[in-house]
């Protein structure tokens, strides 16, 4: 067993369930607490607002199922911790300087973690900046500064984590729209 | 120390030849790390501890067989050490061969000086340098002057001797890689040995081992090939999932506000789904057997579960059972709350 070894990806199924669990409790709370402004604006926006809320449940909640262990889902939660504590402040906000693909190795912990290398070389990196990368890098949340072998190790998360939240939400819909 | 080394180099050189070389190499590569890493951290980063102890207990002691199982040892635990590929490639290219073919050579600084970890250079001085074949062949390419009397000295190994007496740039050894605590990269017949263009290769080859596992990920794209179409389908699923989240949140706003859940419901939906197939598009014999397992995981409500709703068949399996589940929970609630909500 060694330390330094990639973590195993977690069980598709695993995934779902959890991610369903913690998606459901949030939309518990939005119900709970949408109940009384339901009066104030038109039911456009009102429905508007309500699916902004639940598209933000659902992100958060994939996103807490996967933890810190990926830089995708650190950067869903800080932008939605961010957004929740400073919405009227909310002009330039100044960058969190990104921990790029480097996860430090506790061997003593035989951590799941490992250490990756900081790799900004520009030599060594030809495809990191091509036209296509680059919309790649602004559809994955935070993998802005990463170099191309990060980039694509979360963006195969990053599928993977999107691909089951989508089944789940369906079955949802499919659910609520059946009943 | 440099004296048990030298004796100890002496034993290895007269072991057989292919079996020794990758002991060799990962002995001498372990050392080189324990007295680079010492010295400063510079190369070899601040995640390798481990590896320091390992290299002392090389150091320590040398029989044969501790060379054994810390080669083997090595190669276990640190599969994935890839951090230190071009910088250690490098710095095999820039030492000397003479070096690395003679264990009692001192190292000439001169030659040294291009190597990227000028901290290694003076390490090298004691001849702990195991007897390594060539593992990269651009060493040749810098050290022929100098290699040619040493390569007297290597007579008795066949396997070595074809190598040294290549003077090309190829190697006739497959592409194996070693993994001790960096990558030890061969250059393939009839590619450049140049340390950068392998490490480049090898970074090349690690982006490309990302693309083959996100075709895999990505439906309908098990024929492309090509980094600039599969990345275009990358980019239309990834922004495809996205809108379909944004329509299903659209649809779930809509549709949720008369319905709630009870979460204790959920603790049943875990127990079921863990048994349950996760498989999407299963046919409907899998169906049949998944419907036998809330009778027997959950015997509190095995009522309830018997009377399963219609199915469609193209679902996947575990979504009827979160379907019933829900059901339940549907039920039970519309009761309690229905005043509230509607």
């Amino acid at each position: 067993m060694s330390p330094s070894q990639q973590p195993s990806s977690p069980n598709p199924t695993h995934l779902k369930i959890r991610f369903a669990r913690r998606f459901l409790r949030a939309l518990n709370n939005l119900n709970i607490t949408k109940t009384s402004p339901d009066d104030d604006d038109d039911g456009e926006n009102r429905v508007y607002r309500r699916s902004r809320r639940v598209k933000i449940a659902a992100y958060t909640a994939m996103a807490s199922v996967v933890g810190s262990r990926r830089a995708w889902s650190r950067a869903v939660l800080w932008k939605v911790r961010n957004r929740s504590r400073n919405r009227s402040l909310l002009s330039v906000r100044p960058r969190r300087k990104r921990v790029d693909c480097k996860i430090t190795n506790n061997d003593h912990d035989h951590a799941k973690v490992f250490v990756r290398r900081r790799n900004p070389n520009p030599k060594r990196d030809p495809f990191r900046d091509s036209g296509q990368v680059l919309k790649l890098r602004k559809l994955v949340p935070g993998a802005e500064t990463m170099d191309s072998w990060c980039l694509m190790d979360e963006t195969a998360d990053y599928i993977k984590c999107l691909a089951a939240q989508v089944e789940v939400m369906k079955t949802l819909v499919d659910l609520y729209t059946t009943t | 120390m440099a004296s048990s080394e030298e004796d100890n180099n002496n034993n290895n050189n007269n072991d057989s030849e292919m079996g020794f070389q990758y002991r060799g190499e990962m002995s001498s590569g372990s050392m080189f790390n324990n007295k680079s890493s010492s010295g400063s951290g510079n190369l070899f980063g601040s995640g390798w501890d481990p590896l320091e102890n390992l290299g002392e207990l090389g150091s320590s002691a040398y029989p044969q067989n501790h060379h054994h199982h810390q080669g083997g040892g090595l190669v276990h635990h640190y599969q994935s050490g890839d951090l230190l590929v071009p910088k250690v490639v490098g710095s095999f290219g820039s030492g000397s061969f003479s070096e690395m073919v003679n264990p009692f050579a001192n190292l000439n600084p001169d030659e040294c000086g291009g190597s990227s970890s000028p901290n290694t250079t003076d390490k090298r001085k004691a001849p702990h340098s195991q007897f390594n074949p060539i593992m990269n062949g651009k060493r040749e390419e810098r050290n022929d002057g100098s290699s040619d009397e040493k390569k007297q000295r290597i007579e008795g190994s066949s396997w070595r001797g074809k190598q040294m007496g290549k003077q090309a740039k190829e190697n006739s050894d497959s592409g194996a890689t070693k993994d001790n605590n960096y990558i030890h990269v061969r250059a393939k017949r009839g590619q450049a040995t140049n340390s950068h263009s392998l490490a480049e290769r090898v970074r090349r080859e690690r982006i490309s081992e990302r693309m083959k596992l996100l075709q895999e990920l990505v439906p309908g794209c098990n024929k492309i090939t090509g980094k600039a179409v599969m990345l275009d389908e990358i980019i239309n699923y990834v922004q495809s999932l996205q809108q379909q989240v944004e329509f299903l949140s659209m649809k779930l706003a809509t549709v949720n506000p008369e319905l709630n859940i009870d979460i204790d419901r959920l603790v049943f939906k875990d127990m079921v789904h863990s048994r349950s197939n996760p498989a999407f598009g299963y046919s409907p014999v899998a169906l049949s057997s998944s419907h036998s397992y809330p009778h027997g995981s959950l015997p509190g409500i095995p009522t309830t579960t018997a009377p399963l709703h219609p199915i469609h068949p193209q679902q996947p399996v575990w979504d009827n059972d979160l379907h019933n589940l829900l059901q339940m929970g549907f039920d039970a609630n519309l009761g309690q709350n229905g005043k509230q909500c509607l």
